[in-house]
């Protein structure tokens, strides 16, 4: 159970309004300085959780330190996940299991054009939906680019696409992305209701980007191939060998089979009475055990620094959570929403999207994850509102996901390609509008329909 | 899963993207594995000749070889000694002629044109005496004349009825008798036995590259990591060759960088499962030829060394 829910428990009394507003400034203040990156993220986090843990032991918002442990150790699970599947993803890809089967797909295509553009994309999502954004991009990012520096191609279509089609296999399942594990696991969201509701949007937000990108960039790509042109590039991807990427098979085959069967336990792990930090652990202790050739390496490739984020930025809401504030903020917004679902489910679609394409969408989530919980009614809908305005209003910015952070830098570096605001805006924006149009339609029609999974008391 | 600082993402991206050059690079080596047909026994009377008889009787079981012995000490104090060997390993004997054992085998590979040399090394030595010292003047002439695969017997041990279950292939540098090594390093490996190309990092080779990376650009920088990336680019083609035979003929194969300051490699000098360490011998590279004779002064378990 997360802190959000063990913060409700404590039911500590409500403070005079003066604290939750000094309280929600100095949040407030910390998501600034994570957002200009002034200091690393992760030293603003910590800042601002040592600051709100003096302020709530001198005003008593906390009545002894003992409740920030108490706070804490209802997270341990988030950092189970994470630490697990830092551990899995890194064995797996020093495997070369996904470079291999990037090379596999690509040969498929036999040079055409329009089936490399789509393997391309449809790997990205794949890859992201398993490994996460960043391990995916960097391996998505890299093969475009080689294939076009083979085929001589202009690469921006391809790799503006790759970080665009990356934020849809964000949200595929529980442990796709950070704000997945976050808000899967303060709602207790079985990793099944993830392919039963945010799959499948997933999907239709990737339809919808890459149509969207089709006709954006079809003057930027040999889309129609003369027999010849089509004979030069099928021999060139012919000459692609995938075993030249592999070092072992054993160890190839041992990382796709703890991999796929994680993802069983995944799916399993709320009829087996197990969390998912205990399925991550298991998955990524295996890796070490039967596909990991150098454990200190693989355990070094955890992101710790992620882990220390994450600890302060807990710490921060629940100190804010325990003045009261969020909830006041949340009677708020059912107020500006009349009490209605139907007008609550854009509100926060349209919110969380939006504020994600500004700032991380990590905070966006810890601060909306309190709200959520406080406003009450049924939650489903919220919290898949919630889900998917957090991964697709990455797409808005060049700054907004660290996708497409990834594929600006190395359009810059490798391609000497300059990706502005306007022109990104213009693709990434346009694309996340129509996506979280798309995106309030398809919960509306959930929630009208009463198609959402009920959670788990 | 969480923002990399642009540093990371460039080095990430650049290891991925070398990674996917690797994949392109045309298949220009394939693997054919010699069947040797004969091969020259070389005894010399030492303890090591029941290793070089075992591997023999195995080899001749396996390929089905035609074997001659010859005794090449160079004062023969038993004249039945070979011959009741070779009656044993159903061959037959070659009558040295007067001179320095080296010369007496290097007769001995002309005479009968054969495939394959067996011989012990250090010859006509006590292994435990000269230990990591000396390969012996018989083997510095041999490496440096024979024209065919010399098969280098250490100290004993039990072996198996279909020897070389494990055979690692080392690599230092390039080498142009790498395809050849990888020939018959498959050749030599046990039927479903596992093969595994050892690139191996020496620290003097690092640093060599760096003083001469530093003497050209002062700025240079260069480590051990990018030794090893080297050297995976530098054997792709072998690599890719030999990871396709082990898919054709169902044996086991991995390729691994091995850092020599973080490892003692000992699987390259005693190690248990006696795996055979076969070689590249460049003899126009000196690096090369040093790099042998190295790794058979040091080595317990039998060494194949591929001349060229």
């Amino acid at each position: 159970m997360s802190v959000l829910v063990a913060v409700s428990e404590t039911a500590l009394a409500p403070q005079p309004a003066w604290v939750m507003i000094l309280f929600a400034l100095v949040m407030l203040a910390t998501y600034v300085g994570v957002a200009v990156e002034r200091f690393h993220k992760t030293v603003a986090a910590l800042c601002g959780a040592a600051l709100l843990v003096v302020l709530a032991l001198a005003l008593g918002v906390f009545p002894d330190y003992e409740v920030v442990h108490e706070k804490l150790s209802h997270d341990l699970n988030v950092f189970g996940v994470i630490i697990g599947t830092g551990i899995l993803v890194g064995v797996t890809g020093k495997s070369g299991l996904f470079h291999f089967l990037s090379i596999l797909i690509v040969k498929t295509t036999r040079g055409r054009t329009t089936a490399l553009y789509l393997a391309i994309c449809g790997l990205t999502f794949v890859f992201v939906a398993l490994l996460t954004i960043v391990p995916a991009m960097l391996i998505v990012s890299s093969l475009a680019l080689v294939i076009c520096r083979s085929l001589k191609y202009d690469p921006k279509p391809l790799l503006i696409s790759v970080a665009i089609c990356a934020n849809s296999g964000a949200m595929v399942t529980f442990a796709s992305g950070l704000p997945n594990i976050m808000i899967g696991t303060a709602a207790r969201i079985p990793y099944a209701h993830f392919l039963l509701v945010a799959a499948p949007y997933a999907v239709l937000s990737l339809l919808i980007a890459v149509a969207m990108l089709r006709v954006m960039y079809r003057r930027e790509l040999p889309w129609n191939q003369s027999a010849e042109e089509l004979s030069v590039l099928n021999e060139k991807i012919a000459q692609f060998d995938p075993w030249a990427l592999v070092d072992s098979k054993k160890v190839l085959v041992r990382s796709a089979v703890i991999l796929g069967l994680t993802i069983v336990g995944f799916a399993v792990a709320q009829p087996l009475g197990v969390g998912m930090d205990f399925i991550a652990m298991v998955g990524g202790t295996a890796a070490l055990l039967f596909a990991g050739k150098d454990i200190e390496d693989a355990v070094s490739k955890v992101n710790w620094t992620v882990i220390l984020f994450f600890t302060g930025l807990f710490v921060i809401i629940a100190a804010v959570e325990s003045t009261g504030a969020l909830e006041k903020l949340s009677e708020f917004v059912v107020t500006l929403a009349g009490e209605s679902p139907l007008m609550l489910i854009p509100i926060m679609s349209g919110f969380s999207a939006v504020a994600s394409a500004i700032v991380d969408n990590i905070p966006v989530a810890a601060t909306l994850i309190p709200i959520v919980r406080h406003i009450g009614g049924p939650p489903e809908p919220l919290w898949w509102a919630l889900v998917i305005g957090c991964n697709l209003g990455g797409n808005a910015t060049p700054i907004g996901s660290i996708s497409c952070v990834i594929a600006i830098h190395t359009l810059h570096k490798e391609a000497d390609t300059h990706v502005g605001w306007g022109e990104f805006l213009k693709v990434g924006g346009t694309i996340m509008l129509i996506q979280m149009a798309g995106a309030i339609v398809y919960l509306l029609a959930f929630y009208s329909l009463g198609l959402f999974p009920t959670l788990p008391g | 899963m969480f923002e990399p600082t642009q540093t990371e993402v460039d080095q990430d991206v650049h290891k991925s993207i070398d990674l996917f050059e690797r994949a392109m690079q045309p298949g220009s080596l394939t693997i054919a594995p010699p069947e040797p047909e004969s091969l020259l026994l070389a005894l010399d009377a030492s303890a090591q000749d029941e290793m070089s008889v075992a591997i023999v009787q195995r080899l001749k079981a396996r390929f089905d070889l035609k074997v001659t012995v010859i005794d090449a000490r160079d004062r023969v104090e038993n004249p039945d000694y070979a011959a009741g060997i070779a009656s044993k390993l159903q061959g037959s004997t070659l009558t040295s002629v007067e001179g320095e054992a080296y010369e007496k085998i290097q007769q001995g590979l002309e005479a009968t044109g054969c495939d394959l040399l067996v011989v012990p090394s250090p010859f006509g030595r006590d292994i435990d005496k000269v230990g990591e010292d000396s390969t012996g003047t018989v083997m510095d002439v041999l490496l440096a004349r024979s024209n065919v695969p010399v098969l280098v017997t250490r100290k004993t041990y039990p072996i198996a009825d279909v020897p070389f279950a494990h055979v690692f292939l080392a690599m230092s540098a390039e080498n142009e008798a790498a395809p050849q090594a990888g020939n018959w390093a498959v050749t030599m490996l046990a039927p479903s036995g596992n093969l595994q190309l050892m690139l191996v990092v020496e620290d003097e080779a690092v640093e060599n590259m760096q003083a001469m990376l530093k003497a050209m650009h002062q700025e240079a920088d260069f480590n051990a990591e990018k030794y090893g990336e080297a050297l995976r680019r530098s054997f792709v083609p072998l690599h890719t060759a030999l990871m396709n035979a082990s898919r054709e003929r169902k044996f086991k194969y991995s390729c691994d960088v091995y850092h020599e300051r973080h490892a003692p490699l000992q699987e390259l000098t005693s190690d248990k499962r006696h795996p055979l360490l076969v070689l590249g011998f460049e003899r126009a590279d000196h690096l090369s030829q040093g790099y042998v004779h190295d790794r058979i002064r040091r080595a317990e378990n039998t060494v194949l060394v591929i001349p060229r």
